[in-house]
């Protein structure tokens, strides 16, 4: 309901508030409302009062049911004791609360859900005597949650430690469940929709995917089948065989049961959709497919009446029960009853949906909203006995149509036959009257609930059907970059990453936004919610919405490097790159484990001395340059062509020789020479050409081929001719070229160039500084070592200051051996400590370095790298340390002191976290974490080991 | 699985149900339509899975969720006088129908 109604829909309002005490489920809209000022301030006011009898009521109520708990309890007074208090008639929603342990949810193999918490169980058993148990307190999966196990356990480690030998579960994705949602993980939806013999359903898939069918036969209770009626479908050769005959088929083997023309078939409940709602021309064509007779066609035989969705504001008559026959306009709808007040009173009765149906009146105009005359518009001409189906002399066609009433909506004007009245469903994208677009969370009737998009957030709204201006259409295959340039698709498990428990599915992908709905439909706002695509990370492991930097199969040298933060809001920081984009990685940072998108331009490497440097020069960057291959020694390859066209790194190259490299390596070579792929035949076969040809001796040139030669060169840019040529050469090529081309693919000396010019760095002048010979030798020697090897050493002396030697360097493998590697890691991340507070304490063994943001050292760097103990602390970031080896006290400040790590069985201090100050023992470290044996405890503690240094104090820590 | 259910029984309620070798009796006490399973480790820790199925006084053991079917009057009557509550939501007795009818189940 829209503000814009006047007070008499207001004061109505108020009225069913005041009988019913039920404003509960319409809290959101009035809060709405609530926001608006131009509600006249009687209408609040009475809204106010009416919310203090709600109150009353309720209060009413919950006394009742104490007391009707009372009277149980003396009724059932032999119960034991302790199972009293859960006798509560219904039992009442448990709420989890912040004492209890964490539930954790982890993604699994979809449909291995029950198998996982299954090896769970067994795991659980097999250790349970053993020397280490299982700690998780339980594992729960659910059919609603699909690829989702949920477990409950105090420690991530436990969980952990669980999942070790459970197969199909997606190790790397554990998240915390919120306390709120923890619910949802018991909340069994319930099936409201009973099986009654004659209702409707839809078969979900097999041959007779989509078809109605009629169930015949309901078995008794608990069973997982039902017996359906359906049209049989028949084999268009089969049907020509026998065209009319549907009876008892003899030329199958297995037994089918028809009745009357329809088959019968027992089939799985899980495999029907009994939520449907079917038309009229939908179960007359179900109908007309039997070979009943014209009579038997009965009223009746259209089986119960089918599931009808009112909503406020509808006209309904009870059609069933003594109370047949009244009838009213409907003031609420609560799930499957309906409150409605009756006509020409105020009084109000609540109803079944079941028991009612549509009320119109001959002579009215309606719309219809479903069906094969979705749309149209016409006159009531008659209603039969059951009131449920309707006759109507259609506007466009002047036909007569026969609906069902609850396809059918009052109109209160002719709409000329427009048919604007399409009905939306759940999760439809739709265009809005304010102009803006949103997905449908909650259909009635005659409004939709809809996550609105607007000025970038989604806003829940309700809207009527008429403000809806109809479906926004989108491609299907729209797809997204999120973040990191992943790239995302419709239907995508996402993530956003700037709120860890908001992942879901992906409905839509509008401009830059999309509509996600999250795991389960859970949540608020029916689980849809709108976020900026670039918030996301793809979860779609396995599909193909990679990210594109992924492509390259060669990981970034510098993913796993620590780095500091010299630039912008997280100057100082210093982090873990995680991923890396081209301009672009994120880092996580030691201080609070987040993860943030930093330039590239914007990271120093630090290195095991405490040195940083940049991790990528300014130029690099803004050449567009990826990164990875060339880091940190890109001055060789100054040329970009060459290294865009070998994304690939010159071992992969080497993996890849043969013919095929030849294609791989250039792919305008054909274009360009116009050979034919034969010569590319003849040139991989005789390798002495290319090498030398790489080696490129003025000499051979000459002897064999120097017409063919030229004439390529001419065609390609002079620098490379210049440097590696004779200008000779050059010269004549200009005047060659035509004859060459045609003798080129005969000669198999005219297949050399066709190696060299197509290599795109042959045309950039960056390469001839490089010598094309250092190249050729190299990518060469390696697929045939033998050939190569014995025509190298005869052919080319020149070769020889650019062996294969002098292509290593530019390997990826350089900038690893130039920035910190792992084992680095742990030295600088005290930095993040020292950084960012105070760890100082005594009796802890430290090391004296340059301090890390302004590299600067603490005396001029005389006592760097030296290692000492505190002694004594002067303020929390100064202390007096006693260096080793001399004896000496120096006061030093922190940023120049760096907590020394302990070694596995070393006694360690607590230099921050939870336990700072506390003495313990190392007991094994695991990754960034350290286990600890606090002193005085009996148990482990997991402790990072930022938080800790060696202990050098006189206190004993007994094992 | 059903055979190790009616080999085994159940812990929870072979005292007073006495379902081990009954295959009947555990046919009757069992219903194959359910949602979800539990497997529950600890359920006397402070497990809110537990408690909020109230299974804090079972064996470890797995359990269903939610189960749906009908329980013999008989069943009833004892489970009534152990005290065992039947919570009828939506003819589904997710409590201790669960726990006759799902711990063993696999």
């Amino acid at each position: 309901m829209s503000h814009s109604e006047d007070n008499l829909s207001e004061d109505e309002e108020s009225r069913f508030d005041d009988t019913d005490g039920g404003w509960h489920d319409d809290e959101e809209f009035i809060d709405n409302r609530d926001e608006l000022d131009d509600l006249p301030s009687s209408s609040r006011e009475s809204r106010r009062v009416a919310m203090e009898l709600d109150r009353k009521a309720l209060e009413a109520e919950n006394l009742d049911a104490e007391e009707l708990a009372q009277q149980m309890n003396v009724r059932y007074g032999r119960r034991r004791g302790h199972h009293i208090q859960s006798d509560s008639s219904i039992p009442v929603q448990y709420i989890p609360d912040v004492h209890q342990p964490n539930m954790f949810v982890i993604r699994c193999k979809p449909g291995k859900e029950k198998d996982v918490v299954i090896q769970f169980m067994k795991q659980f058993k097999e250790s349970e005597y053993s020397q280490h148990p299982l700690e998780i307190l339980s594992v729960t999966c659910r059919d609603a949650l699909k690829g989702y196990v949920y477990i409950e356990a105090w420690k991530l480690a436990h969980v952990q430690k669980a999942m070790v030998n459970i197969n199909n579960l997606f190790l790397s994705q554990i998240k915390l469940v919120p306390l709120a949602e923890r619910t949802h993980v018991l909340t069994i939806k319930r099936k409201d929709v009973k099986l009654k013999e004659g209702s409707w359903a839809k078969v979900k898939k097999g041959k007779y995917a989509g078809d109605l069918v009629q169930i015949a036969v309901v078995y008794e209770e608990g069973s997982t089948e039902v017996r359906i009626k359906c049209v049989p479908r028949i084999d268009e050769k089969e049907a020509k065989t026998m065209p009319t005959k549907r009876k008892k088929s003899t030329s199958t083997s297995t037994i089918k049961v028809y009745d009357r023309g329809y088959s019968e078939k027992d089939i799985k409940i899980t495999n029907l959709n009994l939520d449907v709602s079917p038309t009229m021309d939908e179960i007359t064509q179900f109908l007309s497919a039997a070979d009943t007779d014209e009579n038997n066609r009965s009223e009746s035989s259209l089986g119960l009446p089918t599931k009808v969705r009112f909503a406020p504001g509808d006209e309904v008559e009870v059609i069933m029960g003594t109370e047949r026959g009244i009838y009213g306009i409907v003031d609420r709808v609560d799930k499957d009853r309906v409150t409605f007040t009756r006509h020409k009173s105020t009084q109000q009765v609540t109803f079944l949906a079941d028991s009612l149906a549509k009320r119109f009146n001959i002579g009215d105009h309606v719309q219809v909203l479903n069906g094969s005359h979705q749309g149209e518009a016409g006159m009531v001409v008659n209603i039969d006995k059951s009131k449920s189906q309707i006759t109507l002399l259609s506007d466009i066609s002047m036909s007569e149509i026969k609906v069902f009433s609850k396809d059918l909506k009052k109109i209160s004007e002719s709409t000329n036959g427009k048919p604007s009245g399409a009905e939306f469903e759940l999760h439809d994208l739709v265009k809005l009257i304010s102009n803006t677009v949103g997905v449908i969370v909650n259909v009635d009737a005659n409004s939709y609930r809809v996550v609105e998009l607007k000025d970038g957030v989604g806003v829940l709204s309700d809207y009527k059907q008429e403000e809806i201006i109809g479906k926004e259409d989108l491609r299907p295959s729209s797809t997204s970059l999120g973040k990191n340039q992943v790239v995302l698709k419709v239907g995508d498990t996402v993530q956003d990453s700037r709120n860890e428990n908001r992942e879901g599915k992906i409905l839509y992908i509008y401009r830059k936004y999309a509509f996600v709905l999250s795991r389960g439909g859970f949540g608020e706002d029916g689980g849809v919610f709108v976020v900026e695509c670039n918030t996301l990370t793809n979860n779609n492991t396995r599909t193909a919405g990679i990210a594109l930097d992924k492509l390259n199969p060669e990981p970034d040298p510098l993913i796993g490097q620590t780095v500091t933060i010299i630039k912008g809001p997280y100057k100082g920081f210093i982090g873990i790159v995680k991923e890396t984009t081209v301009l672009m990685a994120r880092v996580e940072l030691h201080t609070n484990c987040q993860i943030v998108n930093v330039e590239k331009t914007k990271l120093h490497s630090i290195d095991s001395n405490g040195n940083s440097r940049p991790v990528v020069s300014a130029q690099d960057v803004s050449t567009g340059r990826n990164n990875r291959e060339y880091s940190p020694a890109p001055s060789n390859y100054s040329g970009s062509s060459w290294q865009s066209s070998s994304a690939r790194t010159p071992s992969s190259w080497n993996g890849s020789r043969t013919p095929t490299w030849h294609n791989a390596m250039t792919p305008n070579s054909n274009t360009e020479g116009s050979r034919t792929p034969s010569s590319f035949a003849d040139g991989s076969r005789t390798p002495a050409v290319h090498f030398s040809e790489g080696s490129r001796t003025p000499a051979w040139d000459l002897d064999s081929k120097t017409p063919a030669y030229n004439g390529i060169d001419g065609s390609r840019t002079p620098a490379w001719d210049i440097g590696s040529k004779t200008p000779a050469y050059a010269i004549d090529s200009g005047t060659r070229t035509p004859t060459w081309d045609n003798a080129f693919p005969a000669t198999p000396a005219a297949e050399t160039p066709s190696f060299t010019a197509p290599t795109p760095a042959a045309e950039t002048p960056g390469f001839t500084a490089q010598t094309p010979a250092a190249d050729t030798p190299a990518a060469f020697s390696a697929p045939t070592p033998a050939n190569t090897g014995s025509l190298m050493v005869p052919s080319t002396p020149g070769p020889g200051p650019t062996t294969p030697a002098s292509f290593l360097p530019q390997t990826p493998f350089v900038p690893a051996s130039t920035i910190p590697t792992g084992g680095d890691f742990r030295q600088i991340r005290h930095d993040a400590v020292s950084s960012s507070k105070e760890w100082l304490t005594t009796d802890i063994q430290v090391r004296v370095g340059p301090d890390s943001r302004t590299n600067s050292s603490h005396a001029n760097g005389q006592f760097d790298n030296r290692v000492g103990v505190i002694i004594h602390l002067e303020s929390p970031t100064t202390c007096i340390v006693e260096l080793e080896e001399t004896q000496e006290r120096c006061l030093f400040e922190q940023r120049f002191l760096k907590p020394v790590l302990p070694q596995k069985k070393e006694r360690i201090k607590m230099i921050g976290g939870e336990h700072k100050g506390q003495l313990g023992m190392l007991v094994g470290v695991d990754g960034a974490d350290g286990v600890v044996k606090v002193k005085g405890g009996k148990d482990f503690k997991i402790v990072n080991m930022n938080m800790m240094a060696k202990y050098m104090g006189a206190e004993i820590i007994i094992d | 699985t059903y055979d190790q259910f009616k080999r085994e029984g159940c812990d929870n309620c072979e005292s007073f149900l006495r379902l081990r070798g009954h295959s009947d009796k555990v046919k009757e006490c069992t219903s194959p339509d359910y949602d979800g399973i539990i497997a529950l480790m600890k359920p006397r820790a402070n497990s809110f899975i537990s408690k909020a199925k109230k299974l804090t006084r079972y064996v470890p053991g797995t359990y269903a969720v939610g189960v749906s079917g009908e329980l013999p009057d008989w069943v009833e009557e004892i489970l009534m006088d152990e005290g065992i509550y039947i919570s009828r939501d939506n003819d589904k007795y997710p409590m201790p129908k669960k726990g006759h009818a799902m711990r063993h189940n696999f």
